[in-house]
Protein backbone atom coordinates (compact mmCIF):
# COMPACT_ATOMS: atom_id res chain seq x y z
CA UNK A 1 0.00 0.00 0.00
CA UNK A 2 1.48 3.48 -1.00
CA UNK A 3 2.12 5.89 1.48
CA UNK A 4 -0.07 8.81 1.11
CA UNK A 5 -3.49 10.71 1.86
CA UNK A 6 -6.81 7.86 2.56
CA UNK A 7 -8.42 7.44 -0.44
CA UNK A 8 -11.79 8.40 -0.65
CA UNK A 9 -15.07 7.36 -2.86
CA UNK A 10 -18.45 9.63 -2.31
CA UNK A 11 -21.39 7.55 -3.12
CA UNK A 12 -25.14 9.52 -3.11
CA UNK A 13 -27.53 9.82 -5.51
CA UNK A 14 -28.35 13.65 -4.39
CA UNK A 15 -25.49 16.02 -5.03
CA UNK A 16 -26.27 18.43 -2.10
CA UNK A 17 -24.02 16.02 0.14
CA UNK A 18 -21.47 14.96 -2.62
CA UNK A 19 -20.81 18.72 -3.03
CA UNK A 20 -20.88 19.11 0.75
CA UNK A 21 -18.04 15.74 1.12
CA UNK A 22 -16.09 17.04 -1.41
CA UNK A 23 -15.60 20.86 0.68
CA UNK A 24 -14.65 18.97 3.34
CA UNK A 25 -12.14 16.35 2.07
CA UNK A 26 -10.83 19.57 0.59
CA UNK A 27 -9.48 21.19 3.51
CA UNK A 28 -7.94 17.96 4.71
CA UNK A 29 -4.69 16.89 3.04
CA UNK A 30 -5.03 13.48 5.16
CA UNK A 31 -7.80 12.37 2.86
CA UNK A 32 -8.10 12.80 -0.61
CA UNK A 33 -11.11 12.32 -2.54
CA UNK A 34 -10.52 9.86 -5.64
CA UNK A 35 -14.34 9.65 -7.15
CA UNK A 36 -18.06 10.23 -6.67
CA UNK A 37 -20.57 7.91 -7.40
CA UNK A 38 -24.74 9.04 -8.00
CA UNK A 39 -25.69 4.63 -7.04
CA UNK A 40 -24.59 1.82 -5.67
CA UNK A 41 -24.10 0.17 -8.94
CA UNK A 42 -21.79 3.11 -9.81
CA UNK A 43 -20.02 2.94 -6.20
CA UNK A 44 -19.38 -0.83 -6.76
CA UNK A 45 -17.80 -0.57 -10.43
CA UNK A 46 -15.40 2.29 -9.06
CA UNK A 47 -14.57 0.91 -6.35
CA UNK A 48 -13.32 -2.19 -7.95
CA UNK A 49 -11.40 0.02 -10.65
CA UNK A 50 -10.00 2.76 -8.10
CA UNK A 51 -9.64 0.63 -4.68
CA UNK A 52 -10.36 3.31 -2.32
CA UNK A 53 -9.41 2.99 1.36
CA UNK A 54 -12.56 4.47 2.24
CA UNK A 55 -15.96 4.95 0.94
CA UNK A 56 -18.37 7.43 2.30
CA UNK A 57 -22.23 5.14 1.17
CA UNK A 58 -25.60 6.67 1.49
CA UNK A 59 -28.10 4.08 2.72
CA UNK A 60 -30.67 5.26 0.77
CA UNK A 61 -30.44 5.18 -2.71
CA UNK A 62 -33.08 4.06 -6.45
CA UNK A 63 -31.76 0.74 -7.34
CA UNK A 64 -29.30 -0.87 -5.79
CA UNK A 65 -29.17 0.79 -1.86
CA UNK A 66 -25.84 1.37 -0.08
CA UNK A 67 -26.36 -1.79 2.50
CA UNK A 68 -26.35 -3.83 -0.92
CA UNK A 69 -23.10 -1.97 -2.48
CA UNK A 70 -21.42 -1.78 0.93
CA UNK A 71 -21.85 -5.87 0.94
CA UNK A 72 -20.91 -6.04 -2.89
CA UNK A 73 -17.90 -3.77 -2.11
CA UNK A 74 -16.62 -5.76 1.09
CA UNK A 75 -16.94 -9.08 -0.35
CA UNK A 76 -14.50 -7.61 -3.54
CA UNK A 77 -11.93 -6.02 -0.85
CA UNK A 78 -12.90 -7.07 2.44
CA UNK A 79 -9.64 -4.19 3.32
CA UNK A 80 -11.80 -1.46 2.66
CA UNK A 81 -13.45 1.02 5.39
CA UNK A 82 -17.04 1.64 4.87
CA UNK A 83 -18.73 4.37 6.66
CA UNK A 84 -22.68 4.45 6.11
CA UNK A 85 -24.01 7.92 6.12
CA UNK A 86 -27.86 8.78 5.78
CA UNK A 87 -30.16 11.78 6.16
CA UNK A 88 -32.82 9.51 8.02
CA UNK A 89 -31.77 9.19 11.83
CA UNK A 90 -29.93 5.82 13.28
CA UNK A 91 -33.06 4.74 14.62
CA UNK A 92 -34.88 4.80 10.94
CA UNK A 93 -32.27 2.98 9.47
CA UNK A 94 -32.89 -0.95 8.84
CA UNK A 95 -31.02 -3.12 11.53
CA UNK A 96 -29.32 -4.48 8.27
CA UNK A 97 -26.94 -1.55 8.57
CA UNK A 98 -25.35 -3.26 11.50
CA UNK A 99 -24.74 -6.61 9.27
CA UNK A 100 -23.82 -4.75 6.23
CA UNK A 101 -20.03 -4.62 7.51
CA UNK A 102 -19.69 -1.07 7.49
CA UNK A 103 -17.22 0.40 10.25
CA UNK A 104 -19.45 3.26 11.28
CA UNK A 105 -23.20 5.07 11.01
CA UNK A 106 -23.55 8.72 10.52
CA UNK A 107 -26.42 11.11 10.03
CA UNK A 108 -25.07 13.20 7.01
CA UNK A 109 -25.93 16.18 8.65
CA UNK A 110 -23.07 15.19 11.47
CA UNK A 111 -20.80 14.51 8.92
CA UNK A 112 -17.11 16.82 9.02
CA UNK A 113 -13.81 17.12 8.95
CA UNK A 114 -13.38 16.15 12.93
CA UNK A 115 -15.93 13.39 13.19
CA UNK A 116 -14.42 12.02 10.20
CA UNK A 117 -10.77 12.51 11.51
CA UNK A 118 -12.21 10.93 14.83
CA UNK A 119 -14.13 7.70 13.14
CA UNK A 120 -10.60 6.91 11.03
CA UNK A 121 -8.37 7.29 14.30
CA UNK A 122 -10.84 4.73 15.91
CA UNK A 123 -10.95 2.33 13.23
CA UNK A 124 -9.66 -1.10 14.46
CA UNK A 125 -12.05 -1.03 17.86
CA UNK A 126 -14.69 -0.34 15.29
CA UNK A 127 -13.94 -3.11 12.92
CA UNK A 128 -16.81 -5.61 12.92
CA UNK A 129 -15.80 -8.93 14.52
CA UNK A 130 -16.27 -10.53 11.39
CA UNK A 131 -12.43 -10.87 10.71
CA UNK A 132 -11.89 -8.44 8.24
CA UNK A 133 -8.18 -7.31 7.79
CA UNK A 134 -7.45 -3.74 9.12
CA UNK A 135 -7.66 -1.12 6.65
CA UNK A 136 -4.87 0.79 6.12
CA UNK A 137 -3.47 3.57 7.72
CA UNK A 138 -2.35 6.93 5.95
CA UNK A 139 1.22 6.80 7.42
CA UNK A 140 1.94 3.62 6.13
CA UNK B 1 -95.65 -19.03 -0.56
CA UNK B 2 -97.21 -15.87 -1.73
CA UNK B 3 -100.39 -15.87 -1.01
CA UNK B 4 -102.87 -15.91 -3.51
CA UNK B 5 -105.83 -12.63 -3.37
CA UNK B 6 -108.56 -13.65 -5.05
CA UNK B 7 -108.96 -10.73 -7.76
CA UNK B 8 -111.70 -11.86 -9.41
CA UNK B 9 -114.81 -10.80 -7.95
CA UNK B 10 -116.72 -13.85 -7.88
CA UNK B 11 -115.61 -15.71 -4.47
CA UNK B 12 -115.24 -19.44 -4.76
CA UNK B 13 -116.93 -21.82 -2.53
CA UNK B 14 -116.60 -25.37 -2.00
CA UNK B 15 -119.43 -27.33 -0.67
CA UNK B 16 -118.36 -30.56 0.66
CA UNK B 17 -121.31 -33.15 0.62
CA UNK B 18 -121.97 -36.85 0.11
CA UNK B 19 -125.49 -36.31 -0.65
CA UNK B 20 -126.46 -34.92 -4.35
CA UNK B 21 -129.47 -33.07 -3.11
CA UNK B 22 -127.58 -31.31 -0.11
CA UNK B 23 -125.00 -30.07 -2.90
CA UNK B 24 -127.56 -28.81 -5.29
CA UNK B 25 -129.43 -26.92 -2.38
CA UNK B 26 -126.60 -25.26 -1.29
CA UNK B 27 -125.39 -24.35 -4.98
CA UNK B 28 -129.75 -22.71 -5.26
CA UNK B 29 -128.65 -20.75 -2.88
CA UNK B 30 -125.08 -19.34 -3.61
CA UNK B 31 -124.61 -19.21 -7.21
CA UNK B 32 -127.35 -16.39 -7.68
CA UNK B 33 -125.61 -14.35 -4.69
CA UNK B 34 -122.62 -14.06 -6.84
CA UNK B 35 -120.58 -17.32 -5.71
CA UNK B 36 -118.96 -19.27 -7.95
CA UNK B 37 -119.82 -22.93 -6.69
CA UNK B 38 -117.58 -26.18 -7.01
CA UNK B 39 -118.24 -29.53 -4.79
CA UNK B 40 -116.86 -32.62 -3.80
CA UNK B 41 -118.43 -35.91 -2.62
CA UNK B 42 -116.28 -36.97 -0.85
CA UNK B 43 -113.67 -36.16 2.88
CA UNK B 44 -110.65 -36.51 0.16
CA UNK B 45 -111.91 -34.77 -2.70
CA UNK B 46 -112.05 -32.03 -0.74
CA UNK B 47 -109.03 -32.21 0.12
CA UNK B 48 -108.04 -32.46 -3.46
CA UNK B 49 -110.71 -29.74 -4.82
CA UNK B 50 -109.17 -27.29 -2.00
CA UNK B 51 -105.54 -27.89 -3.22
CA UNK B 52 -106.83 -27.42 -6.93
CA UNK B 53 -109.31 -24.93 -7.01
CA UNK B 54 -108.38 -22.18 -3.85
CA UNK B 55 -111.52 -21.87 -2.86
CA UNK B 56 -112.52 -18.81 -0.50
CA UNK B 57 -114.40 -20.67 1.85
CA UNK B 58 -115.46 -24.28 2.59
CA UNK B 59 -119.12 -25.60 3.35
CA UNK B 60 -118.32 -28.78 5.00
CA UNK B 61 -120.95 -31.56 6.11
CA UNK B 62 -119.77 -33.38 9.20
CA UNK B 63 -121.29 -36.75 8.37
CA UNK B 64 -119.59 -38.48 5.49
CA UNK B 65 -118.53 -42.00 5.22
CA UNK B 66 -114.83 -42.36 4.94
CA UNK B 67 -112.86 -39.20 6.16
CA UNK B 68 -115.25 -37.42 8.39
CA UNK B 69 -115.75 -33.60 8.04
CA UNK B 70 -113.88 -33.05 11.22
CA UNK B 71 -111.08 -34.77 9.72
CA UNK B 72 -111.08 -32.86 6.81
CA UNK B 73 -111.20 -29.55 9.16
CA UNK B 74 -108.09 -30.59 11.08
CA UNK B 75 -105.87 -31.36 7.89
CA UNK B 76 -106.94 -28.01 6.56
CA UNK B 77 -105.64 -26.13 9.92
CA UNK B 78 -102.51 -28.86 9.90
CA UNK B 79 -101.77 -27.51 6.59
CA UNK B 80 -99.96 -23.71 6.28
CA UNK B 81 -101.28 -23.43 2.64
CA UNK B 82 -104.58 -23.98 4.54
CA UNK B 83 -104.53 -22.57 8.05
CA UNK B 84 -106.49 -19.70 7.43
CA UNK B 85 -108.94 -20.87 5.17
CA UNK B 86 -112.10 -20.44 6.28
CA UNK B 87 -114.28 -23.75 7.11
CA UNK B 88 -118.17 -23.58 7.56
CA UNK B 89 -119.53 -26.96 9.03
CA UNK B 90 -122.80 -27.88 8.46
CA UNK B 91 -124.03 -29.69 11.84
CA UNK B 92 -127.24 -31.27 12.76
CA UNK B 93 -128.76 -29.49 15.88
CA UNK B 94 -127.07 -31.11 18.78
CA UNK B 95 -125.03 -29.51 20.62
CA UNK B 96 -122.31 -32.09 21.21
CA UNK B 97 -121.85 -32.11 17.17
CA UNK B 98 -121.29 -28.45 17.64
CA UNK B 99 -118.63 -29.02 20.42
CA UNK B 100 -116.76 -30.81 18.10
CA UNK B 101 -117.06 -28.65 15.26
CA UNK B 102 -115.08 -25.99 17.15
CA UNK B 103 -112.28 -28.19 18.81
CA UNK B 104 -111.84 -29.60 15.13
CA UNK B 105 -110.53 -25.45 15.00
CA UNK B 106 -113.89 -25.08 12.06
CA UNK B 107 -114.72 -21.00 11.85
CA UNK B 108 -118.49 -21.25 12.21
CA UNK B 109 -121.42 -24.02 11.65
CA UNK B 110 -124.41 -24.21 10.46
CA UNK B 111 -127.37 -25.89 11.70
CA UNK B 112 -129.73 -27.84 9.02
CA UNK B 113 -132.11 -26.90 7.70
CA UNK B 114 -130.38 -23.41 7.77
CA UNK B 115 -131.88 -20.50 7.39
CA UNK B 116 -131.02 -18.65 3.71
CA UNK B 117 -130.53 -15.17 5.25
CA UNK B 118 -128.34 -16.36 7.90
CA UNK B 119 -125.76 -18.66 5.44
CA UNK B 120 -124.62 -15.69 2.90
CA UNK B 121 -124.89 -13.25 5.81
CA UNK B 122 -121.92 -16.16 7.66
CA UNK B 123 -120.34 -16.58 3.80
CA UNK B 124 -120.05 -13.34 3.34
CA UNK B 125 -118.46 -11.92 6.52
CA UNK B 126 -115.73 -15.04 6.48
CA UNK B 127 -114.98 -14.65 2.62
CA UNK B 128 -114.57 -11.12 3.76
CA UNK B 129 -112.22 -11.88 6.40
CA UNK B 130 -110.55 -14.21 3.92
CA UNK B 131 -109.67 -11.65 1.98
CA UNK B 132 -108.47 -8.81 3.76
CA UNK B 133 -106.28 -12.14 5.25
CA UNK B 134 -104.83 -12.67 1.71
CA UNK B 135 -104.56 -9.09 1.20
CA UNK B 136 -102.67 -8.93 4.51
CA UNK B 137 -100.69 -11.76 3.64
CA UNK B 138 -99.53 -10.67 0.35
CA UNK B 139 -98.35 -7.33 1.26
CA UNK B 140 -96.13 -8.61 4.16
CA UNK B 141 -94.89 -10.88 0.80
CA UNK B 142 -94.14 -7.79 -0.60
CA UNK B 143 -92.48 -5.93 2.25
CA UNK B 144 -90.71 -8.91 3.10
CA UNK B 145 -89.00 -8.82 -0.74
CA UNK B 146 -88.42 -5.16 -0.38
CA UNK B 147 -86.91 -5.76 2.62
CA UNK B 148 -84.79 -7.93 1.32
CA UNK B 149 -83.71 -5.79 -1.69
CA UNK B 150 -82.95 -2.86 0.51
CA UNK B 151 -80.73 -5.43 2.33
CA UNK B 152 -78.69 -6.58 -0.73
CA UNK B 153 -78.48 -2.72 -1.37
CA UNK B 154 -77.37 -1.48 2.23
CA UNK B 155 -75.19 -4.51 1.51
CA UNK B 156 -74.00 -3.04 -1.49
CA UNK B 157 -73.59 0.35 -0.43
CA UNK B 158 -71.79 -0.33 2.59
CA UNK B 159 -69.40 -2.15 0.12
CA UNK B 160 -68.81 0.34 -2.02
CA UNK B 161 -68.44 2.82 0.96
CA UNK B 162 -65.70 0.48 2.63
CA UNK B 163 -64.22 0.33 -0.54
CA UNK B 164 -63.67 4.21 -1.69
CA UNK B 165 -62.73 4.65 2.45
CA UNK B 166 -59.98 1.87 1.66
CA UNK B 167 -58.99 3.76 -1.28
CA UNK B 168 -58.98 7.14 0.16
CA UNK B 169 -56.71 5.89 3.35
CA UNK B 170 -54.54 4.58 0.62
CA UNK B 171 -54.45 7.44 -1.55
CA UNK B 172 -53.77 9.85 1.80
CA UNK B 173 -50.98 7.54 2.43
CA UNK B 174 -49.50 7.93 -1.32
CA UNK B 175 -49.59 11.31 -0.65
CA UNK B 176 -48.11 11.55 2.38
CA UNK B 177 -45.25 9.28 0.70
CA UNK B 178 -44.77 11.81 -1.95
CA UNK B 179 -44.49 14.52 0.29
CA UNK B 180 -41.98 12.89 2.69
CA UNK B 181 -40.24 11.76 -0.53
CA UNK B 182 -39.97 15.00 -1.95
CA UNK B 183 -39.29 16.63 1.62
CA UNK B 184 -36.01 14.29 1.94
CA UNK B 185 -35.18 14.39 -1.69
CA UNK B 186 -35.54 17.99 -2.01
CA UNK B 187 -35.12 20.86 0.60
CA UNK B 188 -33.66 18.21 3.15
CA UNK B 189 -30.88 17.44 1.46
CA UNK B 190 -30.14 20.79 0.88
CA UNK B 191 -29.92 21.53 4.36
CA UNK B 192 -27.64 18.67 5.32
CA UNK B 193 -25.41 20.38 2.97
CA UNK B 194 -25.98 23.59 4.77
CA UNK B 195 -25.08 22.34 7.69
CA UNK B 196 -21.79 20.03 6.58
CA UNK B 197 -21.07 23.34 5.06
CA UNK B 198 -21.18 25.48 7.62
CA UNK B 199 -19.53 23.69 10.41
CA UNK B 200 -16.25 23.20 7.70
CA UNK B 201 -16.74 26.93 7.80
CA UNK B 202 -16.68 27.43 11.48
CA UNK B 203 -13.55 24.98 11.49
CA UNK B 204 -11.81 27.06 9.27
CA UNK B 205 -13.08 30.20 11.18
CA UNK B 206 -9.70 30.66 13.03
CA UNK B 207 -6.88 29.14 10.37
CA UNK B 208 -8.28 30.29 7.39
CA UNK B 209 -10.32 33.12 8.00
CA UNK B 210 -11.21 34.31 4.18
CA UNK B 211 -11.86 30.57 3.00
CA UNK B 212 -14.38 30.37 5.58
CA UNK B 213 -16.09 33.51 4.80
CA UNK B 214 -15.51 32.39 0.77
CA UNK B 215 -17.56 29.22 1.83
CA UNK B 216 -20.45 31.20 3.86
CA UNK B 217 -20.67 33.31 0.62
CA UNK B 218 -21.73 30.19 -1.36
CA UNK B 219 -23.79 29.10 1.42
CA UNK B 220 -26.42 31.44 -0.17
CA UNK B 221 -27.52 30.28 -3.23
CA UNK B 222 -28.19 26.63 -1.43
CA UNK B 223 -30.52 28.11 1.43
CA UNK B 224 -32.30 30.13 -1.39
CA UNK B 225 -32.56 26.52 -3.15
CA UNK B 226 -33.53 24.75 -0.45
CA UNK B 227 -36.36 27.68 0.05
CA UNK B 228 -37.39 27.64 -3.26
CA UNK B 229 -38.04 23.43 -3.06
CA UNK B 230 -39.91 24.10 0.44
CA UNK B 231 -42.19 27.11 -1.45
CA UNK B 232 -42.84 24.48 -4.48
CA UNK B 233 -43.98 21.88 -1.45
CA UNK B 234 -46.14 23.63 0.12
CA UNK B 235 -47.85 25.40 -2.50
CA UNK B 236 -48.14 21.28 -3.95
CA UNK B 237 -49.33 20.52 -0.28
CA UNK B 238 -52.07 23.50 -0.29
CA UNK B 239 -51.72 26.55 -2.27
CA UNK B 240 -51.61 29.39 -0.91
CA UNK B 241 -53.98 31.61 -2.86
CA UNK B 242 -56.50 28.81 -2.14
CA UNK B 243 -56.08 29.46 1.80
CA UNK B 244 -56.25 33.22 1.55
CA UNK B 245 -58.46 33.94 -1.56
CA UNK B 246 -60.73 31.20 -1.98
CA UNK B 247 -61.53 29.04 -5.25
CA UNK B 248 -62.13 32.25 -7.90
CA UNK B 249 -58.68 33.31 -7.44
CA UNK B 250 -57.29 29.69 -6.96
CA UNK B 251 -59.19 28.62 -10.21
CA UNK B 252 -57.96 31.45 -12.01
CA UNK B 253 -54.41 31.23 -11.21
CA UNK B 254 -54.88 27.49 -11.87
CA UNK B 255 -55.95 27.98 -15.62
CA UNK B 256 -53.69 30.27 -16.47
CA UNK B 257 -51.03 28.42 -15.27
CA UNK B 258 -52.67 24.95 -17.05
CA UNK B 259 -50.85 23.28 -19.78
CA UNK B 260 -53.92 23.64 -22.35
CA UNK B 261 -55.58 27.03 -23.54
CA UNK B 262 -58.65 27.35 -20.64
CA UNK B 263 -61.07 29.81 -20.25
CA UNK B 264 -62.58 30.09 -17.01
CA UNK B 265 -65.74 31.27 -15.40
CA UNK B 266 -65.91 31.57 -11.72
CA UNK B 267 -68.51 34.31 -11.52
CA UNK B 268 -70.39 33.91 -8.12
CA UNK B 269 -68.60 31.68 -5.96
CA UNK B 270 -67.43 33.02 -2.79
CA UNK B 271 -65.91 31.00 -0.13
CA UNK B 272 -66.56 27.44 1.64
CA UNK B 273 -66.13 25.05 4.05
CA UNK B 274 -61.76 24.16 3.30
CA UNK B 275 -62.43 20.58 2.52
CA UNK B 276 -65.20 21.90 -0.38
CA UNK B 277 -62.41 24.16 -1.45
CA UNK B 278 -59.84 21.37 -1.35
CA UNK B 279 -62.09 19.20 -2.97
CA UNK B 280 -63.59 21.74 -6.06
CA UNK B 281 -59.70 22.79 -6.61
CA UNK B 282 -58.37 19.06 -6.90
CA UNK B 283 -60.54 18.28 -9.23
CA UNK B 284 -60.79 20.79 -11.33
CA UNK B 285 -56.86 20.53 -11.15
CA UNK B 286 -57.06 16.43 -11.86
CA UNK B 287 -59.48 17.31 -14.88
CA UNK B 288 -57.00 20.21 -16.83
CA UNK B 289 -54.40 17.97 -16.33
CA UNK B 290 -56.18 14.71 -18.01
CA UNK B 291 -57.83 17.37 -20.94
CA UNK B 292 -53.79 18.50 -21.19
CA UNK B 293 -52.61 14.96 -21.12
CA UNK B 294 -55.53 13.29 -22.83
CA UNK B 295 -57.76 15.93 -25.13
CA UNK B 296 -55.14 15.91 -27.19
CA UNK B 297 -53.54 18.81 -29.70
CA UNK B 298 -54.73 21.72 -30.31
CA UNK B 299 -57.95 21.10 -27.78
CA UNK B 300 -58.91 23.50 -25.39
CA UNK B 301 -60.63 23.55 -21.68
CA UNK B 302 -63.12 25.56 -19.91
CA UNK B 303 -63.41 25.87 -15.84
CA UNK B 304 -66.95 26.92 -14.52
CA UNK B 305 -67.91 26.91 -10.92
CA UNK B 306 -71.01 28.42 -9.80
CA UNK B 307 -73.72 27.99 -7.05
CA UNK B 308 -77.08 26.94 -7.15
CA UNK B 309 -79.71 26.52 -4.86
CA UNK B 310 -77.70 24.72 -2.42
CA UNK B 311 -74.78 22.91 -3.89
CA UNK B 312 -71.67 24.36 -5.57
CA UNK B 313 -71.57 23.25 -8.73
CA UNK B 314 -68.58 22.67 -11.25
CA UNK B 315 -67.35 21.54 -14.73
CA UNK B 316 -64.38 21.37 -16.67
CA UNK B 317 -64.68 20.88 -20.35
CA UNK B 318 -62.62 20.17 -23.19
CA UNK B 319 -63.11 19.93 -26.94
CA UNK B 320 -60.60 17.01 -27.38
CA UNK B 321 -60.16 13.52 -28.20
CA UNK B 322 -62.75 12.40 -25.84
CA UNK B 323 -63.09 8.20 -24.90
CA UNK B 324 -65.48 5.92 -23.51
CA UNK B 325 -65.90 5.75 -19.88
CA UNK B 326 -67.43 2.67 -19.79
CA UNK B 327 -64.75 1.14 -21.51
CA UNK B 328 -61.81 2.79 -20.10
CA UNK B 329 -59.94 2.26 -17.30
CA UNK B 330 -60.47 4.68 -14.62
CA UNK B 331 -56.97 5.74 -13.00
CA UNK B 332 -55.91 7.07 -10.05
CA UNK B 333 -57.10 10.54 -11.16
CA UNK B 334 -60.71 10.28 -12.09
CA UNK B 335 -60.95 7.73 -9.08
CA UNK B 336 -59.51 10.34 -6.76
CA UNK B 337 -61.89 12.83 -8.00
CA UNK B 338 -65.24 10.18 -7.45
CA UNK B 339 -63.81 9.39 -3.46
CA UNK B 340 -63.03 13.02 -2.54
CA UNK B 341 -66.37 14.03 -3.86
CA UNK B 342 -67.89 11.03 -2.40
CA UNK B 343 -66.55 11.90 1.11
CA UNK B 344 -67.94 15.13 1.32
CA UNK B 345 -70.93 14.29 -0.21
CA UNK B 346 -71.14 15.04 -3.88
CA UNK B 347 -71.06 13.32 -6.66
CA UNK B 348 -69.65 13.75 -10.12
CA UNK B 349 -70.26 13.18 -13.27
CA UNK B 350 -67.73 11.63 -16.38
CA UNK B 351 -70.06 13.07 -19.89
CA UNK B 352 -67.51 11.82 -22.78
CA UNK B 353 -67.57 9.75 -26.26
CA UNK B 354 -64.59 9.06 -28.48
CA UNK B 355 -64.11 12.58 -30.47
CA UNK B 356 -66.87 14.65 -29.05
CA UNK B 357 -64.88 16.16 -25.81
CA UNK B 358 -65.46 15.39 -22.46
CA UNK B 359 -67.00 17.14 -19.42
CA UNK B 360 -66.25 15.88 -15.44
CA UNK B 361 -69.14 17.50 -13.39
CA UNK B 362 -69.17 17.66 -10.12
CA UNK B 363 -72.00 18.64 -7.30
CA UNK B 364 -71.25 19.57 -3.85
CA UNK B 365 -73.92 19.91 -1.26
CA UNK B 366 -73.30 22.79 1.22
CA UNK B 367 -75.43 22.08 3.87
CA UNK B 368 -75.26 24.09 6.84
N1 LIG C 1 -60.12 14.94 -20.85
C1 LIG C 1 -59.92 13.69 -21.33
N2 LIG C 1 -59.85 13.46 -22.67
C2 LIG C 1 -59.63 12.22 -23.15
N3 LIG C 1 -59.47 11.13 -22.39
C3 LIG C 1 -59.52 11.28 -21.05
C4 LIG C 1 -59.76 12.55 -20.45
N4 LIG C 1 -59.80 12.40 -19.11
C5 LIG C 1 -59.58 11.08 -18.88
N5 LIG C 1 -59.42 10.40 -20.04
C6 LIG C 1 -59.21 8.94 -20.17
O1 LIG C 1 -59.55 8.30 -18.96
C7 LIG C 1 -58.46 7.59 -18.44
C8 LIG C 1 -58.46 7.66 -16.93
O2 LIG C 1 -58.12 8.96 -16.46
P1 LIG C 1 -57.42 9.11 -15.05
O3 LIG C 1 -57.23 10.54 -14.74
O4 LIG C 1 -58.23 8.34 -14.09
O5 LIG C 1 -56.05 8.37 -15.24
P2 LIG C 1 -54.74 8.89 -16.03
O6 LIG C 1 -54.86 10.33 -16.36
O7 LIG C 1 -54.49 7.94 -17.15
O8 LIG C 1 -53.60 8.66 -14.98
P3 LIG C 1 -53.42 9.44 -13.57
O9 LIG C 1 -53.61 8.37 -12.57
O10 LIG C 1 -52.06 9.98 -13.60
O11 LIG C 1 -54.46 10.51 -13.50
C9 LIG C 1 -57.24 8.24 -19.10
O12 LIG C 1 -56.19 7.32 -19.19
C10 LIG C 1 -57.76 8.62 -20.47
O13 LIG C 1 -57.74 7.52 -21.32
MG1 LIG D 1 -55.34 11.73 -14.79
Amino acid sequence: MAIGPVRVLVVDDQRPFRKAARAVLDVMPEFELVDEADSGEAAVSSSASLEPDLVLMDVHMEGMDGLEATRRILAARPETAVILVSSYRVEDVAAAAAESGALAFLPKDRFGARTLREIWASRAELLPRTGRREPPSPDG
Amino acid sequence: MSAQVSSDANPKVLVVDDVPRNVRLLEAVLSPNGYTVTSASSGSEALERVAADLPDLVLLDIQMPGMDGYEVCRRLRADPATRFLPVVMITSSDTEVRVNALEADADDFIRKPFDQEELLARVRSLVRIKHYHDTIEAQAAELAEWNQTLEARVDEQTEELRASRTRVVSAADAERRRIERDLHDGAQQHLIGLAVRMRLARDLADSEPEKAMEMLDALGDDVQEALEQLRDLAHGIYPPLLQDRGLPEALTAAAGSAPIRTRIQVDGITRYEPDVEATVYFCCLEALQNAAKHAGEGATATVNAWQEAEELRFDVADDGAGFDPERGRSGVGLTNMRDRVGAIGGSLQIDSAPGRGTTISGSIPLGS
